[in-house]
């Protein structure tokens, strides 16, 4: 390579960079590449890919990661692209932006208030300083704060409004990289887990949805109670609610008791939020009476499906089985019995008291009185300390292309020229956006100044 | 009076605008397209009672399932159609060409058709993940800017005629009269334009608030879920479209046709991605 020719490959490069070509294409692949991945199914093993579209496909899917496309080594790679052109675009073109916000160009030669798409020429027979005067009170209360400039006996007047919207174009794309920021700050700070617990029991670890590892939590989380609440005679629900307890050492954390979390109300904890996102039943919880036939009182029996229950006599029973409906008779539950001098036996418990059976020699009888779910709810569990900054972006995203689209920065020149003892008028105005409107006001606002000065004359 | 007779009364009256402004385009009768406007707003604001009586109705139901009518396939129909048409009588109080009515009355009339013919019109209860104030934020942002990028691809479709007769050179015949109520190229391109960067950030207002809302329901506010994915693509097609004619200097047919490419990214949106993929937002079905 030639000494000379690197400052040149640098500007060339600089500015491809800035480039809005780079933009365009960028956007369009950023666009086109969004396609492909909700096209092919994301996320399944890479086996499943070659049986259902061949091993070349499967090779090409492997190659480009269009298995997981949205964090394929190409897209994040199109949308580093995207940001560095996006901040090599605005770095390129904000400061002359800024001074025309900033330092505007208060006394332009005629010609070029002249060229102005917008402009009009008049004379008035009194001196500059009096049309001045005039004029300027008329644009302070109809546009803007007027400046007023005077050099070699010619005045300037300029007033302009809305200039702050010339800057949201970069605004936004200020916001488009605080948003990629908090999203790789979460995707390297953050996780995301799931965990269940069921009704009553604790957990203090989670298992990772990206690693499938373990995550210990540093505190544990209990779930009090899970409950479904249905629409009034319907089964359709209305809503999922688990009441969550914190514990740090084992012992509840005030405020953070029994805490509802229900979808779309999270809780968070030590930079953790727990969603309600899924429940199943953990078991079935059984409530017998059972009657010794020695004699003596009936008593009630509780006990899950999933542990054996035990009688004061030192019996054991377990939970062999369970039918919802027996031949219309309702709910029953076949029950294993094992008695202290190590023989067992077997009973029937029914929900009707006539019906009792089993082995005769069982020495209880038993009869179901209910049976109840016990549930286990399930919480996705995220730490994402990108999200506040994300937010952050996201408001300037909706400030920055609001003030971008719906306002524009306006401004109005006036030279007041004084020209055989007469007064030459030059007035010209410029928007950067809404230009047809603007026209329509600037015409309005010419003939309302022409006259008003023409009212003053004697 | 019912939501269902209000809803009603407004694809009626549409009916009879669309062909008012027919015969107004074959026949040249200014009056005919006014009255074809007053029908377009007679219905418009029976959608829209409509649409408000729904919602009341909702609350009045045994059960507490009260709600924002945006929820069911049915609901969302009926509501992109009134966004269409208000962005049209927004339009129209602008520009006055009664002749855009012929363009978009029709988009109007599958959304009401189909809602009536397809959609379950039963009042339905919320799922657990639905009820969150977000939904109505999203939804109404959401579909303001769909009315704004379809009277953008309206008037490219009407650009882009005007613009092959005037390319041919034909002239004289129906055709032409019925092109000579068109705006001026330049007028059209200058709303595609505008109709576009007003949709735009409401547009922008819509992934934001659909992005707070997936974050409250799921944990993440962004998981590329194919809605949220093709939300993104129409923002990127739109974006692309805004630069391309603001600093690049595009226009006419260029800007016509990527407004059109838009605003079948945008129906594919709302509706292809419901239809033809797997994901978090298909409406219950
Ligand atoms: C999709 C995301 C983007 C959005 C929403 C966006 C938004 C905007 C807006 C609203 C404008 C104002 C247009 C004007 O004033 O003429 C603008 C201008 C501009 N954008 Fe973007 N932009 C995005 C991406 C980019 C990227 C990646 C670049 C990188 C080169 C870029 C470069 C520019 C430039 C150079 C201007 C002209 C600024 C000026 O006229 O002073 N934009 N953008």
């Amino acid at each position: 390579m030639n000494p000379g020719s690197f400052p040149q490959l640098h500007a060339t490069l600089w500015n491809r960079l800035c480039s809005l070509k780079l933009t365009l294409v960028t956007l369009f692949l950023l666009a086109g590449g969004s396609v492909l991945g909700t096209i092919l199914p994301q996320g399944l093993p890479l086996s499943d890919y070659q049986q259902r579209l061949g091993p070349v496909a499967a090779r090409i899917i492997q190659v480009l990661q269009l298995h997981d496309m949205y964090h394929s080594w190409w897209f994040m790679g199109l949308l580093g692209l995207f940001a560095v052109n996006l901040v090599a675009c605005s770095v390129h073109r904000l400061p002359g932006v800024w001074r025309q916000v900033a330092v505007p160009d208060l006394t332009p030669p005629t010609s070029r208030l002249q060229s102005r798409a917008q402009s009009c020429t008049w004379q008035e027979s009194q001196s500059p300083e009096q049309v001045a005067q005039r004029l300027a009170a008329m644009v302070g209360s109809r546009f803007a704060r007027v400046r007023r400039n005077e050099k070699d006996g010619t005045i300037w007047l300029f007033a302009h409004k809305q200039a702050w919207s010339r800057l949201g174009a970069y605004v936004t794309h200020l916001a488009i990289l605080v948003i990629l920021l908090g999203g790789v700050i979460g995707g390297f700070g953050g996780f995301q887990g799931y965990v269940t617990i069921a009704e009553g029991q604790s957990v203090d670890h989670l298992s990772l949805s990206a690693t499938q590892g373990v995550k210990p939590l540093g505190f544990s989380v209990r779930c009090d109670q899970f409950t479904v609440d249905y629409y009034d005679n319907s089964d359709r629900p209305r809503e999922f609610r688990s009441l969550l307890t914190i514990l740090e050492d084992g012992r509840e954390v005030p405020g953070q008791v029994r805490v509802p979390v229900r979808v779309n109300h999270p809780l968070q904890y030590r930079g953790l939020t727990f969603y309600q996102s899924g429940y199943g039943v953990d078991a079935y919880l059984f409530r017998f009476s059972v009657t010794p036939k020695t004699g003596g009182e009936p008593f009630e029996l509780v006990m899950p499906s999933d542990k054996s229950g035990s009688l004061p006599d030192g019996t054991s029973v377990v939970i062999a089985g369970y039918v919802p409906d027996f031949d219309g008779q309702g709910p029953a539950a076949g029950l294993q019995l094992f008695y202290p001098d190590g023989e067992h036996g077997r009973a029937m418990a029914f929900h009707d008291p006539e019906l009792i059976s089993g082995d005769r020699s069982a020495p209880y009888a038993f009869r179901l009185l209910s049976i109840d779910q016990r549930f286990y709810t399930g919480l996705q569990v995220s730490r994402d300390p990108g999200v506040p900054i994300v937010w952050i972006g996201c408001l300037l995203l909706v400030v920055g292309t609001l003030a971008a689209f719906y306002f524009s920065h306006q401004r109005l020149w006036l030279q007041l020229h004084s020209e055989g003892g007469a007064t030459r008028v030059i007035c010209a105005g410029h928007a950067h956006r809404h230009q047809e409107a603007f026209a329509r006001r600037f015409e309005n606002l010419c003939v309302d100044l022409q006259q008003s000065v023409s009212k003053e004359q004697p | 009076m019912t939501s269902f007779n209000f809803l009603s009364g407004a694809t009626s009256a549409y009916f009879i605008a669309f062909w008012l402004m027919v015969s107004y385009a074959a026949l040249h009768r200014e009056v005919l397209g006014r009255i074809g406007i007053g029908f377009t707003w007679l219905g418009f604001i029976s959608h829209g009672l409509g649409i408000g009586l729904r919602w009341y109705e909702s609350y009045q139901l045994p059960g507490d399932v009260g709600h924002a009518p945006f929820a069911n396939f049915y609901e969302s129909v009926v509501f992109f159609g009134w966004a269409i048409v208000l962005a049209f009588l927004l339009l129209d109080l602008r520009l006055r060409r009664r002749v855009l009515g012929v363009f978009v009355l029709p988009l109007a009339l599958i959304c009401m058709g189909w809602a009536q013919l397809a959609g379950r019109d039963a009042i339905e209860p919320l799922m657990p993940a639905l009820r969150s104030r977000w939904l109505t934020y999203h939804v109404i942002s959401c579909f303001l800017a769909y009315g704004a990028f379809a009277m953008s691809f309206c008037v490219s479709v009407m650009y882009l005629l005007k613009q092959r007769a005037h390319d041919d050179g034909r002239s004289g015949g129906g055709w032409q009269g019925f092109l000579g109520l068109f705006p001026t190229p330049a007028t059209l391109d200058n709303i595609n334009y505008r109709a576009v960067a007003i949709g735009f950030p409401i547009w922008t207002v819509g992934i934001v608030t659909g992005a707070a809302w997936a974050n409250y329901a799921w944990g993440r506010y962004w998981s590329w879920d194919p809605k949220e994915t093709w939300s993104l693509i129409v923002w990127f097609v739109y974006a692309a479209f805004l630069h391309a004619r603001l600093t690049r200097g595009w226009s006419g047919r260029a800007t016509a046709w990527l407004a059109i490419g838009g605003f079948v990214a945008t129906l594919f949106c709302y509706l292809g991605v419901n239809l033809l993929l797997p994901g978090l937002h298909s409406y219950g079905s």
